[in-house]
C-alpha cells in the first residue's frame, strides 16, 4: 500500500509550526492511546481469531458440512481483524515481511495446484517457499474454489492436509506480527512511544503522527483506486470480478467495511468499547473543528454508502454499479479531507 | 577533463568550505527542487513529485499500480506473466517502499538480492559476456514445475577495522557461490552480488546533462587531487547505440526505459515489446512499461532534515573537509526533457554521477563496459538518513555488506583511502557530528 495520491499543496510555504495559542499539545497522548490501545489489541485480537481460524480448519473433514462453514466463518472472522490493521500498515508489518506472509494477492493458483497434484506431504517448509500461495488467499482459495461454491463433499484429503499446514503457518505469522510490537529487546512501540530518543526511528511525535495519517490516506486511497475501482473499472466500463481481492469467498464488501472501521479506530482513537483519543481530538484541541467535523461528515458519508452495497461485491459490480461509483467517490472525498491534516503539520 | 582555471576556482572553494566551522546548509533544503517532499515518515521515498500537473500524477499513479503489481504464472485471472525462472514477483520486492531491500536473513528465500553474472572477455560492444545457460544474471527462482537456474551458498568474511582513537570496528563481506546449478557452471565465471537501490529521484538524475556530468571527470587526475572520476559508456539495445550509463551501481544502463524492460524481463521473467520472444504476444504491454518507467521517473525526493542544527552544520564541514564532497557531489542540476516537472531543476544527490576505483576490498572482479572491476558509481546520498525509518534496516553498499553508515565508509578504497583514513583520524565528537550530517539526507 502506497501513499499515491498525496499532494503536498501547502509543501512550498511549509515548515511552519502549528499555531500555538489555545492549543493543548496532546500529540503524545494521542500516539500513546493509538499505539497501546487501538494498534496492539487489533493485532491481538486478528492473533485470537487466527488461532481460532487454524481450530477449525484442524476439524475439518471431507463431507463436513457444518466444519466447512464453521472454518470460513472463523476466515471471515481473522480477515475481519487484519482489514482493521490496514490503516496502519508501518513498521514490523511491513520490516519483518510479514503482510507478504499474510495477504499476498493475487495467489498464484498453477503454484497451488501444483502442489496439490503431488502426492508428497505438504510440510511448512513448502508454505514458506512459495510466498504467492500463502495466507488468507491460499486458505480462502483452499475453502472456497474457484468459482464461489465448492461444497464440504468436493473436498479430499490432501487439501484438508495443506489446509492445516496453511493455518498454522497462518497463525504463526499473527502471532510474530503482535510479538514484535510489544515483545523483545526493541518492541515496535517504542519507536512510535520514544520518538526523538535512540534508538527510535523517528525524530519527533510529529513525525509519528504524521506517519499514523498516513497510514490512513494510503489505506483510503487503495479502498477507493485498487480495491474498488480495479474491479469496477479495470476494463472501461465492465466489471471484472477475479480483480476483487476477496474473490472467492465473495466478502470484498467486509473488507471495504473492515477497512473503513479502521480508519475510524484511528480517527477516533476507540477500539473495542475503549475510548480513547485519536486524530479527532488532535484536530479539535488545535482549533481544527471545521477539518474535524468534515472528516467525521464524510467518514459518515462513506461508511453508510459502503454499508448498504450489496453482500456480494461480485453482484455489486455488475448491478448496482453506481452504487459502487458513489462509494469510490465518498471514500475518495474522506481520503482527500484526510490529507488536509496532513498540510496542518502537528 | 577540468581546466586548470576551472579546477583552481574548485579547489579554493573547496579551502573556503573546508576552513569553515559549519556550513550553510539552507540552500540544500529542495534536495529535489520542485519535486521535493517534506514527509519524514515511513512513506518518505513514495510521494508523486509535488508539482506534477493532473494529467501526469494519474500516468504516476498508474505506473504505481503496475509497479506494485505481484504476478504469477500463466495461465491465471490477473497478472499473469511471471518466469520460468525469476529473482522475485513484483517491482516492489527488490524496491520495499521504493527503497534498500534488507540483505536477506536467509540466503535462498525471495530478497531484493541478485547475482550478475559474465564470463572473463567483452561483447562486440565492449560490454560483458553473458555466460551460456545462465545469461548475465542468475533466476534463483522458477514457477511450479521448473527448475531455477541456481541456488545460493552464503559465507562471511570477518575483517577488523581498528579506529585511530581505538574503538574497533567488524566488517564483514558476503561470499556469494552457486549450488544446485541447472547445467555445469562453466570455470572461471565472473559473479558479483547486487541489491535493489532507491527510486525516487532517478527522472531527475537522468535529466542530468551529459556535459555537467563530464565537468566533475577528471580521469587521469590532472588536478592531482587524488580523485579521477571517470564516465562509463553502454550500449544501450533499445536505442542500438553507446550513451552515458548513468544507473545501476557501475553505471551499466542508460535510460530508464532500458532499466524498467531489463528488470521485467531479467528479474520476473515478463516479455514485453522491447524484450520479447518472437512469434508471442509481449506478456505485459508498451502502456504498462511506458507507466512503469513514468512512475520511476517522478517520485518526489525527501528533503534533508535539521539542517540548522549546528552539530549537522558542522557535520557538513566536516564532510568537506576530508574529501567526501569529492565524489559526493552535493549539488547537480538537470536541463530540458520531455518532463517538464522535471527540467531546469538544482537538485542535492550528493553524487557525481562517475565511476571511481574504490579499491581491492570493495571490487567485485567483474567489469561492466569501463567499468573496471574495481570500479564503482558514486551513490546518491539523498534520503540516506531515512533508510532505517523507511525500510527497517540499515544495510548499504552493492552486496549490502555494511550493516552501518560507518561501516560503509570504513570500505572505501582506492580513490576514496585518503577519506578513509581521515574519517579514522577523527575525534569521536567530530565522528558523530560527520555522522549526523549524513544522517540528516
Amino acid at each position: 500500500m502506497k501513499l499515491k495520491s498525496i499532494v503536498f499543496l501547502g509543501s512550498l510555504s511549509m515548515l511552519a509550526c502549528t499555531p500555538t495559542e489555545n492549543v493543548t499539545d496532546i500529540k503524545g497522548e494521542v500516539v500513546d492511546n493509538l499505539t497501546n490501545q487501538v494498534v496492539i489489541p487489533t493485532y491481538s485480537d486478528l492473533h485470537n481469531a487466527a488461532k481460532n481460524l487454524n481450530a477449525a480448519v484442524q476439524k475439518l473433514e471431507v463431507g463436513n458440512e457444518e466444519a466447512l462453514t464453521e472454518a470460513r466463518n472463523a476466515w471471515s472472522n481473522a480477515r475481519n481483524f487484519w482489514e482493521q490493521t490496514e490503516a496502519f500498515l508501518f513498521g514490523p508489518v511491513d520490516f519483518e515481511e510479514i503482510d507478504p506472509a499474510l495477504d499476498s494477492w493475487p495467489v498464484d493458483l498453477t503454484a497451488i495446484n501444483g502442489i496439490l497434484s503431488e502426492s508428497n506431504e505438504i510440510t511448512e517448509e513448502i508454505i514458506q517457499s512459495n510466498p504467492e500461495a500463502r495466507g488468507f488467499h491460499l486458505i480462502e482459495f483452499l475453502l472456497w474454489g474457484e468459482n464461489q461454491n465448492k461444497k464440504a463433499v468436493d473436498f479430499n484429503a490432501h487439501e484438508i492436509q495443506y489446509l492445516k499446514v496453511a493455518a498454522q503457518d497462518f497463525e504463526q505469522n499473527t502471532q510474530r506480527l503482535h510479538a514484535s510490537w510489544v515483545e523483545g529487546d526493541q518492541p515496535f512501540k517504542l519507536h512510535l512511544l520514544n520518538a526523538g530518543q535512540e534508538p527510535s526511528n523517528y525524530d519527533s511525535t510529529s513525525d509519528v503522527i504524521q506517519e499514523f495519517t498516513e497510514g490512513v490516506i494510503g489505506l483510503l486511497d487503495e479502498v477507493a483506486n485498487a480495491k474498488i475501482a480495479a474491479p469496477l473499472n479495470a476494463e472501461e466500463g465492465v466489471a471484472k470480478p477475479e480483480e476483487q481481492e476477496s474473490f472467492f469467498s465473495d466478502l470484498t464488501k467486509r473488507d471495504l467495511v473492515n477497512n473503513l472501521q479502521s480508519v475510524s479506530n484511528i480517527f477516533y482513537g476507540d477500539y473495542n468499547g475503549n475510548d480513547g483519543k485519536g486524530i479527532s481530538d488532535l484536530l479539535a484541541s488545535n482549533n481544527q473543528e471545521a477539518l474535524q467535523a468534515e472528516i467525521e461528515a464524510n467518514l459518515k458519508a462513506a461508511v453508510e454508502v459502503v454499508n448498504a452495497l450489496p453482500e456480494s461485491f461480485t453482484e455489486a459490480i455488475q448491478n448496482n454499479r453506481e452504487q459502487v461509483a458513489e462509494a469510490q467517490n465518498k471514500v475518495q472525498a474522506l481520503h482527500d479531507s484526510f490529507v488536509k491534516v496532513l498540510d496542518l503539520k502537528f | 577533463m577540468l581546466n586548470k582555471k576551472t579546477s583552481l576556482i574548485l579547489s579554493i572553494s573547496l579551502i573556503l568550505v573546508a576552513c569553515m566551522k559549519e556550513v550553510d546548509l539552507s540552500s540544500r533544503l529542495y534536495a529535489g527542487g520542485e519535486t521535493t517532499s517534506f514527509s519524514a515518515t515511513s512513506n518518505a521515498f513514495s510521494f508523486p513529485a509535488p508539482n506534477l500537473s493532473p494529467e501526469n500524477l494519474h500516468k504516476h499513479l498508474e505506473g504505481d499500480l503496475q509497479f506494485e503489481a505481484i504476478y504469477v504464472k500463466a495461465p491465471a485471472l490477473i497478472n499473469a506473466g511471471l518466469g520460468p525462472v525469476f529473482n522475485t514477483t513484483s517491482c516492489i520486492s527488490c524496491h520495499p517502499k521504493d527503497g534498500r531491500p534488507a540483505f536477506p536473513e536467509s540466503i535462498n528465500k525471495r530478497s531484493g538480492l541478485l547475482m550478475r553474472v559474465s564470463l572473463e572477455g567483452e561483447d562486440e560492444y565492449g560490454g560483458p559476456l553473458p555466460v551460456p545457460g545462465f545469461g548475465l544474471q542468475i533466476q534463483n527462482h522458477a514457477v511450479y514445475g521448473y527448475q531455477p537456474e541456481a541456488a545460493y551458498s552464503l559465507e562471511y568474511q570477518y575483517f577488523h577495522e581498528k579506529l585511530d582513537d581505538g574503538t574497533e570496528v567488524e566488517l564483514r563481506k558476503p561470499i556469494i557461490t552457486l549450488t544446485n546449478t541447472h547445467i555445469p557452471l562453466p570455470p572461471g565465471t565472473l559473479m558479483s552480488p547486487r541489491m535493489g537501490t532507491p527510486m525516487f529521484g532517478l527522472g531527475l538524475l537522468e535529466y542530468i546533462p551529459e556535459e555537467y556530468i563530464l565537468r566533475n571527470a577528471d580521469e587521469h587526475d590532472e588536478d592531482g587531487d587524488g580523485i579521477s572520476g571517470r564516465p562509463n559508456y553502454v550500449y544501450d539495445s533499445f536505442l542500438d547505440k553507446v550513451v552515458l550509463g548513468r544507473f545501476g551501481w557501475k553505471a551499466n544502463v542508460g535510460t530508464i526505459e532500458t532499466q524498467t524492460a531489463t528488470a521485467f524481463i531479467e528479474d520476473m521473467g515478463i516479455t514485453s515489446p522491447v524484450f520479447k520472444n518472437d512469434n508471442e504476444e509481449p506478456e505485459i504491454s508498451q502502456e504498462i512499461l511506458d507507466q512503469v518507467s513514468f512512475y520511476s521517473r517522478t517520485l518526489a525526493v525527501p528533503a534533508p532534515r535539521d539542517q540548522d542544527n549546528k552539530i549537522v552544520k558542522k557535520g557538513a564541514a566536516l564532510f568537506h573537509k576530508i574529501g567526501c564532497a569529492s565524489c559526493h557531489v552535493p549539488e547537480q542540476k538537470t536541463g530540458e526533457g520531455p518532463i517538464a516537472e522535471l527540467s531546469n531543476q538544482v537538485i542535492y544527490p550528493y553524487t557525481d554521477m562517475l565511476l571511481h576505483d574504490m579499491g581491492e576490498g570493495l571490487a567485485d572482479n567483474r567489469p561492466d563496459y569501463l567499468a573496471t572491476g574495481r570500479e564503482w558509481k558514486t551513490r546518491p546520498l539523498w534520503g540516506i538518513g531515512l533508510t532505517s525509518r523507511v525500510n527497517g534496516h540499515t544495510h548499504f553498499l552493492h552486496d549490502g555488506r555494511a550493516r552501518n553508515i560507518t561501516e560503509a565508509i570504513l570500505w572505501h578504497g582506492g580513490e576514496g583511502e585518503n577519506a578513509k583514513k581521515a574519517f579514522k583520524a577523527l575525534s569521536k565528537k567530530d565522528r558523530e557530528a560527520l555522522l549526523t550530517f549524513i544522517n540528516s539526507l
